[in-house]
């Protein structure tokens, strides 16, 4: 469960970033988050774990605070989620499945993962997560070698090595094209359902977030404006979420099969 | 889908690339007789040797002005007769422009020998041809600013815009023509920038050609610290860093704006203006150096010199390449790589930590990337041979003293170059690994490090090749190397072992070169 208490976030300059948010997410939900760029909703996300810092309220995750959890606590509380990124973020150089197992650095000693040496409970799991995301046979490619979607896969799988009980994924279909983008949102639907992993998504087309969402949150301006079950986010909801006509670009237009 | 289908791959090139890399450090080690004991036993002389450096002798300024302006001097009037010969050389090795083999292939080839011999090799031949003095600088410089000059000059003109060319054919101009209309208008820029380049790095080599005899400032350096007055040697370091320091500022301004041109373009009367200002600052420059210098032209014995030499040259000792009993021409190159490898292998460790100090994305202030930045340069500013002469104080001489210079000028090289590859890496996995919960360690290492390492690997290798070069001249100052015997045999005038040394100095560079540049090549 996480709960965002009075959350706010007023930048160095004065510019609001949030606005006294309050919002309650409970486990095994798909959250999805809409909204203009600049709305907020990276700012939103990226506090959970704090990647982002607020400068007012605190967020707690499973009852504990993660906006005052310092050092060694706050790492532990990091490690338990996971986070997809718009760009994927992995080492290029890197092998696919030592990117998968980088999720696991939080639960060994930092000698131990100094030398790369994972437990083979560990290569199982990270395989196994692989397998999860159908990349398997591709453990022991480097990861330039792979395309935008398989790339933004391994990083579910890292996600989901890290045994994650909630996942956020910040824009993860930006830089894809639509079929892929359909594989990943997909996986991570499918992930949701199966190991009822929290997932909070932050997404700008409209149609995909009404497809795979169970709640959509609208953020404008730094403000919830919308919050409801999909059936509710009708076109006129997310007109007064955009404060304007939904365009064009914001649909992605294409629908399965 | 069964796990064995995906087996590991094997890692046995790792492996073998470790051994050897241990193996050749060990190797080094042996050869130089580099220990820590040695490193530790004389850290006592080095501080004290530093401790008699400070305060500098700042009233020496009325001794050192005068070398100081022949050294600029030297610098001038052989970067500009250096530039005379290599502009014509450049654009007859360039394949475009040239389109005769039987013409570019041999342009070619005289302009990598003459940039395979260093500069103080250069300095210890004249002084002997023409006796000491600014004279035998001046040539030596002239052959070395030839030397890099005619290189990058070659390389921008073949990778000028074939359009033009092709349209000065068709018009029916002869190969003068083509060059003056086709060529000159789209080099020219990138050539006085490269002018002004090679003009920065032949005042540092000019500030060092005295060490041998030839002029400038080198020669008082010397002398002071002979005299053991490391103040007023202090002294004449910070006057020469300094100096070179200023001119690099000027020079780099220049040079940008050659390259980059200015935000709003120039007037033609005011381009032609800034034209003709340069045409008369270069033309002063020439003055001021052609009167200043005390040229002594050629001696009487230079003839006589220069044909036993020749013929020495040309007829090397090749009995001195192996000889049981030791001191070799093998055994000498064995030791300069020796000597390179160890000082390459201990400055890509200790330049780590000052590599992320100066990076600007590894901490949040501006001021602590700052001062690792200004920290890097003010080490890399001197010279290896000037660090090898303290050093020499310090430890005495020897390879081990080879060793701790070529070390510490690199440190500050390799540091510099780190800190742009940490830089320029793609900072989302270090995010990525955050948001896993790792800690700094495991960030550096799941994150950075493997970023970093096909760079770092890369510009060590570079650096090798460079240090092989220098540790070949650090034994003309008594810093181990086959210098040593070169510098012998100069003064003995046996040419015969001259040459030798010569052509020994010129295949281990070619190869360690041709190694190292396949080896960058297969890391990307």
């Amino acid at each position: 469960m996480i709960q965002f208490q009075h959350i706010s976030k007023v930048y160095p300059n004065g510019t609001v970033g949030l606005n006294d948010i309050n919002l309650t997410i409970h486990p095994g939900e798909f959250v999805v988050i809409v909204g203009l760029s600049g709305a907020g909703k990276s700012t939103l996300l990226r506090s959970i774990n704090r990647l982002h810092e607020i400068t007012d309220g605190q967020i707690l995750i499973d009852g504990k605070s993660i906006t005052q959890a310092k050092g060694a606590d706050l790492r532990r509380m990091r490690r338990d989620i996971g986070m997809i990124f718009q760009t994927f973020n992995l080492v290029k150089r890197s092998t696919v499945l030592r990117n998968v197992l980088s999720g696991r650095v939080g639960y060994h000693s930092t000698l131990r993962t100094m030398f790369g040496l994972f437990p083979k409970e560990d290569v199982e799991l990270a395989l196994k997560a692989l397998e999860r995301v159908n990349i398997r046979e591709k453990a022991y490619s480097r990861a330039d070698e792979l395309s935008g979607g398989q790339q933004q896969r391994v990083s579910i799988a890292r996600a989901l090595a890290q045994e994650a009980k909630i996942i956020l994924a910040d824009e993860p279909v930006a830089s894809l094209d639509p079929l892929t983008t359909r594989q990943v949102m997909d996986d991570l639907k499918r992930i949701n359902k199966e190991l009822g992993i929290t997932t909070v998504v932050n997404l700008h087309f409209i149609d995909l977030a009404r497809e795979y969402a169970t709640r959509i949150i609208g953020l404008r301006a730094g403000k919830v404006v919308f919050d409801g079950p999909v059936s509710e986010a009708t076109d006129e909801k997310f007109s007064e979420i955009y404060g304007r006509a939904i365009h064009k670009d914001e649909l992605l237009g294409v629908q399965e099969g | 889908m069964s796990s064995a289908t995906f087996k590991r791959p094997p890692r046995t090139k790792l492996y073998v690339s470790l051994i050897v890399l241990v193996l050749f450090l060990i190797g080094s080690i042996y050869q130089t007789e580099a220990t820590l004991t040695k490193l530790v036993s004389g850290t006592p002389e080095i501080v004290k040797f530093i401790g008699e450096m400070f305060p500098p002798d700042w009233a020496f300024f009325a001794d050192i002005w005068k070398p100081m302006a022949e050294t600029l001097q030297m610098s001038i009037l052989g970067t500009i007769i250096g530039a005379l010969f290599a502009y014509p050389m450049a654009l007859l090795a360039a394949r475009n422009v040239t389109t005769t083999p039987w013409l570019f292939y041999p342009a070619r080839l005289i302009m990598n020998l003459i940039r395979t011999i260093p500069d103080l090799l250069y300095a210890a031949l004249f002084a002997v041809l023409v006796g000491f003095g600014p004279t035998a600088g001046t040539l030596a410089l002239i052959f070395f600013t030839f030397g890099i000059l005619s290189k990058l000059a070659f390389e921008s003109t073949e990778a000028i815009d074939p359009g033009p060319l092709e349209a000065m054919t068709a018009v029916g101009a002869n190969k003068l023509k083509l060059i003056r209309f086709g060529v000159i208008p789209q080099v020219a820029p990138t050539y006085l920038a490269h002018l002004l380049y090679t003009f920065e790095v032949s005042i540092r080599a000019s500030s060092i050609l005295g060490l041998v005899g030839a002029g400038g400032i080198g020669l008082l350096l010397k002398n002071t610290l002979d005299l053991f007055r490391y103040d007023q040697a202090c002294a004449i370091v910070i006057y020469t860093l300094l100096v070179v320091v200023i001119i690099d500022l000027v020079s780099t301004r220049f040079r940008n704006y050659l390259l980059k041109g200015s935000a709003k373009p120039l007037s033609a009367s005011r381009s032609r203006m800034y034209t003709l200002l340069g045409w008369l600052v270069v033309l002063a420059l020439l003055v001021w150096s052609l009167t200043g210098l005390e040229l002594t032209g050629i001696q009487p014995t230079t003839w006589v010199l220069m044909k036993s030499m020749m013929k020495g040259l040309s007829h090397p000792d090749w009995a001195y390449v192996y000889i049981p009993e030791g001191e070799d021409l093998l055994r000498s190159l064995l030791e300069t790589l020796s000597i390179s490898y160890l000082g390459n292998f201990v400055s890509a460790i200790v330049c780590i930590p000052f590599a992320f100090w100066a990076a600007s994305n590894m901490s949040r202030s501006r001021y602590v990337s700052g001062s690792g930045k200004i920290f890097l340069s003010i080490v890399r500013t001197i010279p290896e041979v000037i660090m090898a002469l303290i050093f020499i104080k310090a430890v005495g001489p020897g390879a081990f003293a080879g060793v701790m210079a070529l070390g510490l000028h690199s440190v500050g090289m390799l540091g510099k170059l780190y800190a742009e590859a940490i830089e320029n890496m793609d900072m989302g996995p270090t995010e990525a690994m955050t948001a896993v919960g790792a800690n700094i360690w495991q960030k550096m290492a799941y994150a950075v490090v493997p970023q970093v390492i096909p760079d770092f690997i890369s510009y060590t290798l570079y650096r090798f090749e460079i240090n092989v070069r220098s540790a070949t001249l650090l034994g003309i100052i008594g810093a181990g190397g086959i210098g040593t015997p070169l510098v012998f045999a100069i003064n003995a005038r046996q040419w015969p072992r001259v040459g030798i040394i010569i052509i020994g100095i010129v295949i281990t560079v070619s190869i360690i070169d041709y190694i190292s540049g396949t080896l960058r090549k297969r890391i990307v």
